[in-house]
């Protein structure tokens, strides 16, 4: 993730995005998205996202 | 000050009016609410009108002629929603179901409450209708982004409020504002009506000055719904029968490192001797090894930005300009998610959830951690807009509330202490639908540690 991403990823969706900002959004993305791709490395996912309100059993 | 069921009971034994009560919370709004700029709209006409009919009636519910008011969020019929955002001025078509319920409990509705921009802010800044301002020291933040909220309840305005929160924004100002916040399970209350911020994170919660107010309040407002197909059939507790019961033998679990890391010193210590608290009132307490936090925060970040901006995305194409440059900066990474990003954090989130209740609550009843690593601060200096430090910043502020929030858990936050005359508080994290365990445990600590007697000089 780089700030040119984020420009076109939000240009993509319709939305300028300055290239100071833009560089500040990479440097917050990067970490996160790398934290993301960890879990899903490791996670086996469940085919339907709704499997939460199972796990939500009181 | 008196408690929202202390009021409810005075009103319902005839001690005092509906009226007497409304009145003096409308001319403390005027003389104090002001100074906190905590109210966007009262209608005093229909608030006096609803408390004047609620003297005349029986009694019809448990909030029978208790002013409260609400978060700016809450659509009511015919009333318009500002959201704290310069966009929106239509009137709402619908009535909250939240709103409806209090309602049906006999609630006198005064009006709305400051909030920040759509719900997205953790420190009570408004760049469009002013910063809510902490009745501890106006110079301070009251957290967010339930700041009228929090505001309003600390400073004796209403009895108590509805907020919402989807990263903290209960238990922040609940905790720097010196009250009692709940933010329930994912689900336990119906979100129709209400604004949308990140449809798999929100949730709605009362604040309230004493524990067993925001039982209450749950009580009246938790529920299925068939207006919200995502409100949980589970079933509702008595909430306030959890508050008064004993917490001999029950455990809470501590996390050091995990919710100890650049803590400030005051609020650690008040942890501390909250804990020595429980313990004297026959608790255990254990110590727990958590899941990655930073993970559990990481993939909240990718669910709260993408749905955020889905929420956003459409008028920020057409009306940017309309938007506080903060919120609108926040709202900007998420078009730089993708749909397959998006989707791993969803779809992480049952395992990543049970892993966490496996681990913690097999060994305890209750988490004990800060809602936010510090007791207050000052609104100038965290007053970032869309700038450098803006997400550093902001960041700080919700580092422990909003895992919870990802994890979909409920968090009591509660009053546990005071910083140079700032209030403390910590959260009590449970297992889903575990809102009447906390209320146990927080209870039984307000009754001990009695710091709700403290009240701000305003």
């Amino acid at each position: 993730m780089d700030a040119d991403a984020v420009i076109a990823l939000a240009r993509a969706n319709g939305v300028e995005i300055v290239p100071e900002a833009a560089e500040r959004i990479a440097s917050v993305l990067k970490p996160t998205l790398t934290r993301l791709n960890a879990v899903s490395a490791r996670t086996e996912f469940d085919a339907e996202p709704a499997t939460l309100v199972k796990v939500l059993r009181p | 000050m008196m408690s929202l069921v202390e009021a409810a009971e005075a009103i319902a034994a005839r001690r005092v009016s509906s009226r007497e009560l409304t009145q003096a919370a409308l001319d403390r709004f005027e003389r104090v609410g002001k100074k906190l700029n905590c109210a966007i709209a009262l209608d005093a006409e229909a608030a006096l009108a609803a408390a004047e009919k609620a003297d005349k009636g029986p009694v019809q519910g448990p909030l029978h002629g208790v002013p409260l008011a609400h978060k700016d969020m809450f659509y009511r019929v015919g009333r318009v929603s500002t959201l704290g955002a310069k966009l929106r001025r239509d009137k709402a078509a619908v009535t909250a179901t939240a709103l409806a319920r209090l309602d049906a409990a006999g609630a006198v509705d005064l009006g709305t409450l400051n909030m920040a921009e759509f719900a997205f802010g953790p420190t009570g800044h408004n760049y469009h209708v002013g910063h809510c301002r902490n009745p501890w020291n106006t110079e301070c933040v009251t957290g967010g982004s339930s700041s009228g909220s929090g505001a309003s309840v600390a400073a004796g305005l209403v009895f108590g409020a509805l907020g919402s929160d989807t990263g903290g924004s209960i238990r922040l100002p609940a905790s720097f504002c010196g009250i009692v916040g709940m933010k329930p399970t994912w689900s336990r209350v119906s979100r129709y009506g209400a604004m949308p911020l990140s449809f798999s994170l929100d949730t709605i919660g009362p604040l309230g000055r004493r524990v067993r107010d925001c039982a209450r309040l749950l009580g009246v407002i938790a529920g299925a719904d068939p207006e919200d197909p995502t409100a949980s059939a589970a079933p509702v507790h008595d909430y306030e029968a959890a508050c008064g019961q004993k917490i001999t033998g029950m455990r809470l679990g501590i996390a050091p490192g995990a919710f100890t890391r650049d803590v400030a010193d005051p609020v650690m210590g008040a942890i501390e001797k909250a804990l020595e608290v429980w313990r004297g009132l026959g608790g255990e307490i254990v110590e727990l090894k958590l899941p990655d936090l930073d993970e559990i925060s990481a993939l909240y970040q990718i669910v709260a930005s993408a749905e955020a901006v889905a929420v956003h995305a459409e008028t920020l194409r057409r009306r940017p300009g309309d938007y506080s440059e903060q919120v609108r900066t926040r709202l900007q990474p998420g078009f730089a998610i993708t749909a397959l990003q998006y989707l791993d954090a969803i779809r992480a989130r049952p395992e990543v959830t049970a892993r966490f209740v496996e681990a913690v609550f097999d060994k305890c009843d209750a988490l004990v951690a800060p809602v936010a690593p510090f007791a207050s601060a000052r609104i100038e200096e965290t007053d970032v807009g869309g700038g450098p430090e803006m997400f550093r910043v902001l960041g700080e502020f919700t580092r422990f509330t909003r895992p919870v929030n990802y994890l979909a858990l409920p968090g009591l936050s509660l009053p546990c202490g005071f910083d140079q005359g700032m209030p403390i508080g910590l959260q009590l994290i449970g297992r889903p639908f575990a809102e009447a365990m906390l209320f146990r445990l927080g209870h039984a600590y307000e009754e001990a540690a009695e710091w709700y007697k403290a009240e701000p000089t305003l």
